[in-house]
């Protein structure tokens, strides 16, 4: 009831009052916080993207060392949480070696204003989480420039640009703005992404619409936050409809679904044979090459497998094999440091951290396993039943 | 498929929020149900596209014809067809799965009465230990969380080459 009440406010444009700030109207430290946040994510958005996609459309094209490195490098960044990647970087650059300094937008000594010194304090404490974003975004669109790019390696105009003995730089200059169009529409504000980071208010990275959003503890903000989140949604909704309308324009013959990327980049691939009537499936032929093996794909599955294998083992095997199977025992005191019974020190609460590791890395696996096979059945079963039911026919 | 349009705006950390206070005590298997119910539009959707463009297929068209009713035509044509992209699809959502637990539980959101990677950042960063450097508290958790995600991401990349030849580099 009370959100239904909520929602009535929203659509007449009142997000409510802050529980934190009282008196302060939530749409009001939106409006304070919102040029802030595009003014501090912009820069890093437009530099991630275009070193990200110019890294992608190399790699692609030169492939070799360059390609396996960078592929390699871009997917470990991309796959790095954001928290993590912040709480590291923010140990690294602002604690163990205090480069940078560790949280606020500019000096607490200042107020906004627009004399140089104002600026020159901004952007010192801007550094970091810039550099934790370009980061990030440089990893995933590179990865997604890549499996673009390698698609346009067999079109007719890179063969003949190639035959024409026209420069490599060119060449992927022509790649990069054939294959560049869905990194366009996948182009918007990394919404709830820096956020959590900033959950500890020493600790935090410079302020957003995010700031108001999750500070400690969220659930006594839930208007600010909501509000937060609903004009941060809005944002990404009008970029990407902005962008949708723009590849319309580009392509009349998209089907105007995100999932044409996916489909694309998945079963884009001519499966010569289907057509005909086949009473085998696709699945178990590909397994059955797969596993006849083609060489560089077995070393990167195997790798990555053994890496999932051995994580596996750690979290379900390590507590036996290491009888260290009392994870909430008191062992030692407040962050004790690392010693010969305790490998990683203690936590808070003079808990063992490596005892803790093990049973947290099982924890986290099946919290994934579960949460996985239910999106993924649900998934299936509407998406195939939508399908199958829905509006196709028409698009056929 | 408007209802899956709905659910894919809404953002999806509100929700777990949301429910994760209405919901007092939070085994492991509440939190991966929740999380899974909140993040399956995503593959609803690829899967649409993909059955959407499958079942115009002869192969359906025969066996439509051969008078299997819809819910075997799924079963038998279909979804064997694209089984390969369900299975990374999976893993995609089983490594994202991970680390939505690992934010919610940062947050303090997750489950109760036990360890995981999130919960232990939680308590890490609430003692400040990031700024007190006590590294040990904070970095194994945040590395094991990355080589967890790391590996799934490098697994499903490796299966898409295995299944999709144009993208096999030789």
């Amino acid at each position: 009831m009370q959100f239904l009440i909520y929602l009535r406010n929203l659509a007449q444009g009142d997000l409510g009052i802050s529980f934190a700030r009282a008196p302060a109207r939530v749409q009001e430290m939106i409006a304070q916080a919102l040029p802030w946040t595009i003014a501090l994510q912009l820069p890093a958005i437009v530099i991630g993207w275009v070193l990200g996609n110019v890294l992608g459309a190399l790699a692609a094209y030169k492939g070799g060392w360059l390609d396996r490195g960078a592929f390699s490098v871009s997917l470990f960044i991309s796959s790095i949480p954001y928290y993590c990647l912040a709480i590291l970087l923010l140990y690294t650059f602002a604690v163990h070696w205090p480069v940078f300094p560790p949280g606020g937008g500019y000096s607490y000594a200042m107020s906004p204003s627009w004399n140089w010194y104002f600026i020159q304090s901004a952007l010192y404490h801007y550094w970091l989480p810039f550099l934790s974003l370009v980061l990030i975004f440089i990893g995933g669109q590179a990865v997604g420039m890549r499996a673009m790019a390698i698609y346009e390696l067999d079109a007719d105009y890179v063969r003949y640009s190639r035959g024409m003995g026209v420069s490599d730089n060119r060449i992927v200059a022509y790649i990069f703005r054939n294959a560049v169009l869905p990194q366009v529409t996948g182009w918007r504000l990394p919404s709830a992404r820096s956020s959590v980071v900033r959950s500890s208010p020493r600790l935090s990275f410079v302020s957003g619409d995010r700031h108001l959003v999750v500070q400690r503890y969220p659930p006594e903000r839930l208007p600010g936050c909501a509000g937060g989140h609903a004009v941060d949604h809005d944002l990404c909704l009008a970029g990407k409809l902005y962008c949708r309308c723009r590849l319309r324009l580009y392509r009349p013959e998209n089907p105007g679904q995100r999932g044409w990327r996916t489909l694309r980049r998945t079963y884009g691939r001519c499966r010569t044979g289907t057509t005909a009537l086949k009473t085998e499936s696709i699945f178990w032929t590909d397994l059955r090459r797969m596993l006849a093996g083609a060489p560089t794909f077995n070393r990167r599955f195997l790798t990555s497998l053994g890496f999932l294998v051995v994580l596996v083992g750690f979290g379900f095997l390590g507590p036996l094999i290491l009888d260290k199977q009392e994870p909430m025992r008191t062992v030692g005191g407040l962050f004790d440091a690392p010693s010969a019974t305790n490998w990683l020190g203690t936590d808070n609460f003079g808990r063992d951290v490596f005892t803790q590791l093990m049973f947290g890395i099982r924890t986290s696996l099946i919290i994934g396993l579960i949460a996985g096979a239910v999106a993924t059945l649900i998934g299936v079963f509407i998406g195939t039943a939508a399908g199958y039911s829905g509006a196709s026919s028409k698009r056929r | 498929m408007g209802l899956t349009n709905v659910v894919i705006t809404i953002p999806s950390i509100v929700i777990l929020i949301l429910l994760s206070i209405a919901v007092s005590t939070r085994s492991i298997v509440t939190m991966g149900l929740i999380i899974g119910i909140i993040s399956w539009p995503w593959t609803a959707r690829a899967v649409r596209a993909q059955t959407s463009s499958l079942r115009t297929r002869e192969h359906v068209d025969v066996a439509r014809i051969s008078g299997s009713g819809p819910f075997a035509l799924i079963v038998r044509e279909i979804i064997p067809y694209m089984l390969s992209y369900i299975v990374m699809a999976f893993v995609l959502q089983l490594s994202s799965g991970i680390l939505q637990e690992a934010a919610l539980s940062m947050l303090g959101l997750g489950p109760s009465r036990t360890i995981s990677l999130g919960i232990m950042l939680h308590w890490a960063l609430l003692w400040e230990s990031v700024r007190t450097g006590a590294w040990w508290a904070f970095v194994p958790p945040t590395i094991f969380l990355t080589l967890i995600a790391f590996s799934l991401l490098s697994l499903q990349s490796s299966v898409d080459e295995i299944f999709n030849p144009r993208l096999r580099r030789n």
